[in-house]
C-alpha cells in the first residue's frame, strides 16, 4: 500500500507492524509507538522521504515489518488515516471494538529504531 | 477420528522443533522477512492488518473434543478469547504474536493438530463433505482417502513449491456438500456399472478473480491407482502451471487455456512415464488408514424416538430447530445435527473460547466426543441419538448456539474482510450482520426457505461468493466500500456462478437491495419452490429488474 512520491497526498506518517507481536506501530519522535497521536507528521516532501527511509532502516534491522507511509489529515484528535483501509488498521476490527489496537497497547513492545 | 501413530506424531513435532527454530534465527535477524514468509506462510502464519493470523489445519473438517478444548485454551492463553472457522473448515486466531507461536505449535501437537501447508503454494488441507461417513446418501467414508492425501501431500518434496496454492476436496456422497466443483482437484468415490467403488476425478475448479467449474478429467479411477493419478495431474500443473503472472497461476487457467482433452492427454502421458518408484503398495496403505480410525460402536436403536416425536410435538422451538439443524444420519435412531455459528447480528464462524469448552463437553455427552467443520462456518455434531436431541437442544440455547437458521437466510457465510484481512478491499462482516438482523425474525426466515448469502471482502472470493445464491462481493469505489451483488450462483453439484445484477451499491444500500430481491422471489415463487429454483426458472433478467428497483410493479 506504499504511495509513490509523485502521488503522494501530504501530510504522511510511517506506519509497520512490530516484528515480535504483529501490533500496528507509527514512528513518533521517541521512535516506534503504539499511540496514533505520538506518530510524527511529515508534512512536506522531504520530510516524507525522511520518514520512508526510516521504515526501511527499521525493517532491516528487524525490529518492524510492511513498513510504508499513509496519507493523513490532522484532527483535533491527532492524525487520521485518509484511507479507510488505514483507519481500520489504526483502530482495530469495527466489529470488535473492545479488541481493538488499544487492547493489546499495554503488551505491545515498542520496537526501538 | 484419524488416530496418530509414532510416525505422525514424530513428524509433527520435529515440524515444531523447525519453526522454533525459524522463528528465533527471524528474531536475532539471520533470517530477513523475505526469507522468512515463505517459511512463515507454509506453517499457517500469515501477518494480517492488526496482527499476525495463525491459520490451524482441521483435516477434512474432523476434530475431537479434546482438540476443541485444547483450541479454547491458546485461545485465552495465547489469544483473544476467540477463534473463527472457516470456508476451508480451518481454525484462525487472529491475534498471536510472533515470539508465541512455537508454543502454540507445540500445544497443537499435544492433541495431534498442526499448521502444515494452511498457506503457501503447497497442497494445502484436505477438505470433505462434513457429513463424511455419516451421510446416508454415501457410497463410501471418503475420510480415508482424504487422510492418504493428506499423508502424501504432507512435505512433498516435488510439490512444495508449485506455481500457486493447490486445494483438494474429497466426497463419497451422491450430493456434493464439500464444494467439489470450486476447487483445483476433487475426488468423487463413484461406483462403475460393474457395481465397483472408484473416484471420479475433477480438475479445474476454483473461485477467485478467475471462477471456474472444475471439469471431469476421469470418470472413473480404479481403487489402488489413485497416487500415481494425483502425481501425474501435479507434475503436469508444476511443469506448465504458469509463474510469470500469480493471477493466472493457477491449474485452472492451465485446464482452461490447453482445453480439458489436451490437459487429460498430457495427465496419461505423464501417469504412462511414471515409473512404479513407489515401494507403497496403495490398497495396503489405504486399508491401514482406514483401521487407524476409530470404530464407532453405534447403539441398536429404533429409526423412530418416540421421545424426539413427542418433544418436538409439544415444543414449537425446538421443532422449528430440528427441522433446519437435523441431518439423517445412516445408522437407525442416530442423527447428525448441525450447530450455526451464526446467531442473528453476529459475527459468522466465531467462537469464544468458552463456548468451545462447552461445545467439547457437549460432544463428549452426546456425540461420542467428535465434532465437524462445515465449509459454511458451522459445527457439526455427527453422532447424536435422536433420544438426546431435546437434551441437547436445551444445552445448546443455554450456551446461545441454538440459532435455528442452518441453510436460511441468515446462514451467511462471509470471510473475514476489512476488519482482519491485509488483502480485503472492504469489509465483509458487518454487512453479514446488517443483513443477518433485518431477516432475523425466525419466522421470516422459515417463510423465505433455503437461501445461501455468501459475502467476500476482496476478489479472491474466500467467502465463495461466486456460488451463493445471492453473492457479495466487497470492493473500493472512489475511495468508499462498494458492494456488487451477483445471482443464481450454486454450491452444490449443479454447480453455477452467480451473475452480476448492477453496479455495485454502498454498505448501507445492501439489505434493502437484497430485500428487493427477496420480495420478488416471494412474490413470484410457485408453492414451495426453493429460492435457486425459482431464480433459475424465472431468470436473472426479472430478478435483475428488481434489484434495480426497475421492474414494473405490476408484474
Amino acid at each position: 500500500m506504499a504511495v509513490s512520491t509523485k502521488r503522494r497526498l501530504l501530510p504522511v506518517i510511517l506506519i509497520a507492524n512490530d516484528l515480535r507481536s504483529g501490533d500496528v506501530v507509527f514512528y513518533g519522535d521517541d521512535g516506534w509507538t503504539c499511540d496514533l497521536g505520538r506518530a510524527r507528521v511529515a508534512q512536506d516532501h522531504g520530510a516524507a522521504d525522511d520518514l520512508e527511509a526510516t521504515g526501511a532502516r527499521s525493517m532491516a534491522r528487524q525490529n518492524v515489518v510492511d513498513a510504508y507511509l499513509i496519507e493523513i489529515e490532522p484532527t483535533t484528535d491527532g492524525p487520521r488515516p485518509r484511507h479507510f483501509r488505514e483507519r481500520f488498521k489504526t483502530t482495530g476490527p469495527t466489529i470488535y471494538p473492545h479488541l481493538g489496537r488499544r487492547f493489546g497497547a499495554a503488551q505491545a513492545a515498542a520496537a526501538g529504531e | 477420528m484419524y488416530k496418530y501413530d509414532r510416525f505422525d506424531a514424530h513428524f509433527v513435532r520435529e515440524r515444531v522443533a523447525q519453526f522454533r527454530d525459524q522463528v528465533e534465527r527471524r528474531l536475532e535477524g539471520s533470517l530477513t522477512e523475505d526469507e522468512f514468509k515463505p517459511l512463515r506462510l507454509q506453517n499457517g502464519l500469515y501477518l494480517q492488518l492488526h496482527a499476525y493470523m495463525l491459520r490451524i489445519a482441521v483435516p477434512y473438517g474432523v476434530l475431537s473434543a479434546v482438540q476443541l478444548r485444547q483450541l479454547a485454551l491458546i485461545a485465552d492463553r495465547y489469544d483473544r478469547g476467540y477463534g473463527h472457522f472457516t470456508t476451508r473448515q480451518n481454525l484462525q486466531f487472529n491475534w498471536p504474536k510472533l515470539v508465541d507461536v512455537p508454543e502454540i505449535l507445540d500445544l497443537l501437537a499435544d492433541v495431534d493438530m498442526h499448521c502444515i501447508q494452511t498457506s503457501g503454494n503447497c497442497i494445502r488441507n484436505v477438505t470433505a463433505d462434513q457429513f463424511a461417513g455419516v451421510a446416508g446418501d454415501e457410497i463410501e467414508d471418503p475420510r480415508p482417502v482424504a487422510e492418504l492425501i493428506r499423508q502424501w501431500s504432507s512435505h512433498h518434496p516435488e510439490f512444495s513449491f508449485l506455481p500457486r496454492k493447490f486445494k483438494v476436496a474429497v466426497s463419497g456422497a451422491a450430493h456434493d456438500r464439500a464444494l467439489l466443483k470450486a476447487h483445483d482437484l476433487a475426488i468423487r468415490i463413484v461406483r462403475n456399472e460393474a457395481g465397483e467403488a472408484g473416484y471420479e476425478v475433477l480438475v479445474g475448479g476454483g473461485l477467485g478473480r478467475t471462477p471456474m467449474i472444475g471439469k471431469v478429467v476421469r470418470d472413473f479411477l480404479p481403487k489402488g491407482e489413485l497416487l500415481p493419478y494425483l502425481e501425474a495431474v501435479m507434475r503436469v500443473y508444476n511443469a506448465e502451471g504458469r509463474r510469470d503472472n500469480k493471477y493466472k497461476a493457477r491449474i485452472k487457467i492451465l485446464v482452461h487455456e490447453i482445453g480439458v482433452e489436451a490437459f487429460q492427454a498430457r495427465v496419461e502421458a505423464e501417469l504412462r512415464a511414471i515409473e512404479p518408484i513407489s515401494p507403497v503398495d496403495e490398497t495396503a496403505e489405504l486399508a491401514r488408514i482406514a483401521e487407524a480410525f476409530d470404530t464407532i460402536d453405534y447403539a441398536r436403536l429404533a429409526p423412530r424416538s418416540e421421545r424426539f416425536e413427542a418433544a418436538r410435538a409439544r415444543d414449537a422451538r425446538f421443532a422449528a430447530w430440528a427441522q433446519t439443524s437435523i441431518f439423517t444420519h445412516r445408522v437407525d435412531g442416530y442423527a447428525a445435527v448441525t450447530v450455526s455459528l451464526k446467531p442473528v447480528g453476529g459475527v459468522p464462524g466465531d467462537m469464544t473460547s468458552e463456548q468451545m469448552r462447552l461445545f467439547a463437553d457437549l460432544a463428549e455427552r452426546f456425540s461420542l466426543g467428535e465434532i465437524r467443520v462445515t465449509h459454511a462456518q458451522n459445527l457439526v455434531l455427527p453422532h447424536v441419538r435422536l433420544d438426546d436431541l431435546h437434551a441437547l437442544w436445551l444445552e445448546l440455547a443455554d450456551a446461545e448456539l441454538a440459532t435455528d437458521n442452518v441453510g436460511l437466510i441468515t446462514d451467511i457465510i462471509a470471510c473475514p474482510g476489512l476488519d482482519y484481512c491485509a488483502l480485503a478491499t472492504a469489509r465483509s462482516i458487518p454487512i453479514a450482520q446488517a443483513i443477518s438482523m433485518r431477516f432475523g425474525d425466525a419466522v421470516r426466515q422459515a417463510e423465505i426457505g433455503p437461501l445461501q448469502i455468501k459475502i467476500s471482502g476482496c476478489i479472491n472470493a474466500c467467502g465463495h461468493h461466486h456460488v451463493g445464491h445471492i453473492g457479495i462481493l466487497g470492493l473500493e469505489k472512489r475511495g468508499q466500500e462498494s458492494y456488487q451483488i451477483t445471482l443464481g450462483g450454486d454450491a452444490t453439484e449443479n454447480a453455477a456462478i452467480g451473475e452480476l445484477l448492477g453496479p455495485g451499491v454502498t454498505a448501507q444500500e445492501v439489505p434493502d437491495a437484497i430485500e428487493r430481491i427477496v420480495d420478488h422471489y416471494l412474490a413470484r415463487r410457485l408453492a414451495d419452490e426453493p429460492f435457486i429454483d425459482a431464480v433459475r426458472r424465472l431468470g436473472v433478467d426479472e430478478f435483475r429488474a428488481a434489484f434495480l428497483g426497475t421492474q414494473d410493479e405490476a408484474a
